[in-house]
């Protein structure tokens, strides 16, 4: 299963993110497409979530039938949990839950960060919910496939 | 009239510049409280509304077009339908956007408008595809500037908070 | 649930809000109360925001544009029911979770009959009872909305903007 790193350069943080059995073609898109730069957000209803709110498939653009991959409700998800939400054609949204959240909305469920990273993705969260509730500090993401 | 290949090189353009940067629109609306069309100066001359509603409505605008992209992959509905569609269910949040200062996202839509009837389906696809990811970049730059602190005023409330109110409202 | 029960539910609960305001809008917009637990940080304004948004689409847009296409010649049944399926099930998610609980049930029901009608006829009663629901959630929604935020957000004129940028050395940062 393919792996990708999640790094924030500006705070100077990564993960690890192992691919998991669910969803592992809509993985394997996310991944051909890597690298990929993208602005980081936070969710702002549904809990304690990372959200990217425009990752860019500029290489291989995804096809895949909404039909054909699971669901799963991110209050559900193990935390660490990296998810997809309407990826189609050139651009999905991402998502990482790093701490507890209602959200029982559906998302598609492709990673999971590395246990030993779940307290830096926490720390990268809290970072995010100042930047967008305080701060406005612009922080970059970046996606990047592990041989 | 441009070509759609010539509309879609745009809007990719556009998405680039944006993806790491800020789309202009949205600094010039959420950043600066600049009313470009107008809209929120006859609501007390207040940019608030202009967020909430022209903001909101980009993120859907992103929706409708994965909707129809969806709906195009069925064998059923024709390039007559999806021109329809694409015409009632875009234009008119699209020129709302624009009214509250988002202006280019709308210029990018008269320009599908214009030359929409002569595509084929796999290229009017191919256009809301560069189309939704340039929208999905607004959105980014709305959630990034919007003050979503002054919710900190507005925190959720339970049980025990009015409990507690009602027994201090007791005496008045 | 038979289709017609649920239109007539939609219907006499539409009645009862036409001027009673719906109880999970007070809830939301008027005591900041919110079941779900939704609103991360225990922070409104995305509740505010997102259901707000989520709630004017799922009828006044999402629905009446289905409505109106529907009416034209050459949409089938089943395209209304595609494009019900298609449009529908993220924003009414989202309502619920922001608290419209009641609506999102009424929309999740509609849906569930859709699957079983044939008939564009049938598919029309009950989303246009839908669709004037939704209607009326959205006035409400919007009555309650505490909008004097606003007054915080004023609009700079072109001289006051023209003057600030002259003020920049003013600046500490």
């Amino acid at each position: 299963m393919k792996k990708f790193k999640m790094r924030w350069p500006a705070l100077k943080m990564e993960v690890m993110c192992d691919g998991i059995s669910e969803n592992q073609e809509a993985l394997d898109i996310l991944v051909d497409n890597m690298p990929v730069k993208a602005i980081q957000g936070h969710e702002m209803v549904g809990g304690w979530m990372l959200r990217a709110r425009a990752v860019h498939l500029q290489k291989v653009p995804f096809e895949l039938e909404a039909a054909q991959m699971k669901n799963e409700k991110m209050k559900d998800a193990p935390i660490g949990r990296v998810s997809l939400l309407f990826p189609q054609g050139g651009t999905t949204e991402l998502l990482v839950k790093y701490d507890a959240c209602v959200d029982d909305r559906d998302y598609i469920p492709v990673a999971q960060v590395a246990e030993k990273d779940l307290e830096v993705l926490k720390k990268v969260g809290r970072l995010q919910w100042q930047s967008a509730t305080r701060t406005k500090e612009i922080y970059h993401v970046e996606f990047m496939e592990v041989e | 009239m441009k070509t759609w290949q010539e509309l879609k090189a745009e809007i990719d353009r556009e998405s680039l510049l944006t993806t790491l940067e800020p789309v202009q629109d949205v600094v010039d609306v959420f950043r600066y409280s600049i009313s470009k069309g107008g809209a929120g100066v006859p609501n007390d001359n207040q940019i608030f509304t202009t967020w909430f509603f022209g903001g909101a409505d980009v993120n859907y605008l992103a929706d409708w077009c994965y909707f129809i992209i969806e709906l195009a992959k069925k064998e059923n509905y024709s390039m007559e339908q999806l021109c329809q569609m694409t015409r009632f269910w875009i234009k008119q949040p699209s020129e709302f956007g624009s009214y509250c200062g988002l202006r280019k996202q709308y210029e990018f839509f008269q320009q599908l408008d214009e030359i929409m009837d002569g595509l084929e389906k796999s290229e009017l696809v191919a256009v809301l595809d560069s189309y939704r990811s340039y929208l999905s970049n607004i959105n980014v730059w709305v959630y990034q500037y919007m003050p979503w602190g002054v919710g900190r005023a507005f925190h959720r409330k339970d049980k025990a908070y009015y409990e507690v109110g009602r027994k201090l409202a007791e005496g008045i | 649930m038979d289709w017609k029960t649920v239109k007539k539910t939609i219907d006499e609960e539409n009645a009862r809000i036409l001027k009673t305001p719906p109880e999970d809008v007070l809830r939301v917009f008027k005591y900041e109360i919110l079941e779900t637990e939704g609103g991360t940080g225990g922070l409104m304004l995305g509740p505010w925001f997102e259901g707000a948004t989520a709630s004017r689409y799922v009828g006044p847009y999402y629905v009446y544009n289905i409505v109106k296409l529907a009416g034209l010649p050459g949409y089938t049944a089943q395209q209304v029911k595609e494009m019900t399926f298609q449009l529908l099930p993220k924003a009414v998610g989202t309502a619920k979770l922001c608290g419209m609980a009641t609506y999102a049930e009424l929309a999740q029901k509609v849906l569930d009959c859709m699957k079983d009608l044939d008939t564009k006829e049938d598919m029309l009663k009950l989303l246009n009872a839908l669709y004037l629901y939704g209607s009326n959630m959205n006035a409400w929604i919007h009555h309650y909305m505490k909008w004097g935020i606003g007054q915080a957000f004023r609009i700079p004129t072109r001289e006051e903007l023209v003057d600030m940028g002259t003020r920049n050395v003013e600046s500490f940062v």
